[in-house]
């Protein structure tokens, strides 16, 4: 495994670290400090947390073998979530610690990983954290970012020299289905904003988009759009294996697994769209 | 964390779920259930690419040989 050819700096640690007494890492910008424990939407506090992590293949061929760390707490709140209460209680895991930290990714590595991951829950809103251990790894792996893409422009400044891939959840195309399905705000002018300032930037990056059964033509039809209008040259990734999780029964379009059909359909929008679906 | 701990993670569990229509769904494959499905499917050009990335940066001890 190729090592990380960045170095994290004292001074990008300490300007990460004063996100945790103002937190605006997320577009919630709920500004409280989380270091005396007051809490914000993703009801976080300054400690993050692994309730796991391991080495994979079955993802993107652009970043397997990949070793991915799961982290605890979410800015969002997709009624869908295939990890459910692990993702939305960031009290839940093991503490990341430097010496986790350097153990895991050693065992990765002799696993055959080659790059590290962070997913969650939602890994944005422990930027602070994730830099301070990853300071101090010796032999730091290549950087993957798997994000929701609602941080904020504060958020991928911290990340701007040391993610080498980002791989962005791109889950709705309009602001209601995002405001009903997972509790935000203002979804499309974020995420959008991001895309583009990270394609822009010259970063390496992978649009994944998870098909939703029942938002055709709501989610996926403007996605396709977009992505054909702003960023035709990424590599996005579809996944059509929905099924129910968390609290989708509720949502009488989501309790059932997403049909064949609707997913051939979806696959032939993109390619005749000219994506470059991988 | 130590080495043992490590291991007892979740790196070769692989969630197969099979649906009332017949429909396999399999998240977070393994490796030895992606050569599986690769005998399975053979032609699956997705599959390919993974598989063959996978391939360039197998170690010796993968899970695969040290549980076969």
């Amino acid at each position: 495994m190729a090592t990380q050819e960045v170095r994290i700096t004292d001074d990008l640690v300490a300007r990460a670290q004063q996100q945790y007494r103002h937190c605006v890492l997320c577009a919630h910008r709920c500004g409280v400090d989380r270091a005396t424990g007051e809490n914000g939407a993703c009801k976080a506090g300054a400690t993050a947390r692994v309730f796991r992590h391991r080495v994979e293949w079955g993802q993107e061929a652009e970043i397997v073998p990949s070793h991915l760390f799961y982290l605890s707490g979410c800015d969002l709140r997709c009624v869908f979530c295939i990890a459910g209460i692990k993702a939305f209680d960031p009290g839940l895991g093991e503490e990341l610690t430097g010496v986790f930290f350097n153990d895991a990714v050693a065992w990765g590595k002799m696993r055959g990983a080659t790059n590290i991951q962070w997913v969650g829950g939602e890994p944005t809103i422990h930027i602070p954290h994730i830099l301070s251990v990853m300071a101090g790894c010796p032999d730091l792996p290549p950087v993957v970012w798997k994000s929701d893409f609602y941080g904020t422009p504060e958020a991928f400044a911290l990340l701007d020299a040391v993610v080498d891939t980002y791989v962005a959840d791109l889950k709705f195309g309009n602001n209601a289905c995002a405001h009903r399905l997972a509790g935000v705000s203002d979804y499309i002018e974020v995420v959008h904003r991001n895309l583009t300032d990270v394609a822009s930037a010259g970063k390496k990056l992978i649009v994944r988009h998870l098909m939703l059964p029942g938002h055709e033509s709501c989610c996926f039809a403007p996605i396709v759009d977009w992505l054909k209008e702003n960023l035709a040259a990424t590599p996005v990734s579809l996944w059509d294996g929905y099924l129910p999780s968390w609290r989708s029964a509720h949502f009488s379009e989501l309790a059932g697994p997403l049909g064949p059909a609707e997913a051939r359909r979806a696959q032939s929008l993109a390619r005749s769209a000219g994506l470059k679906v991988l | 964390m130590t080495q043992k701990r490590a291991h007892q993670d979740e790196t070769t569990l692989t969630e197969i779920r099979i649906q009332p229509d017949g429909r396999v769904y399999v998240f977070g494959p393994s490796l030895g259930i992606l050569e599986l499905l690769e005998a399975l499917a053979p032609a699956d050009p997705r599959l390919q690419r993974i598989l063959k990335q996978v391939r360039k940066s197998k170690p010796e001890d993968s899970p695969t040989r040290e549980e076969s």
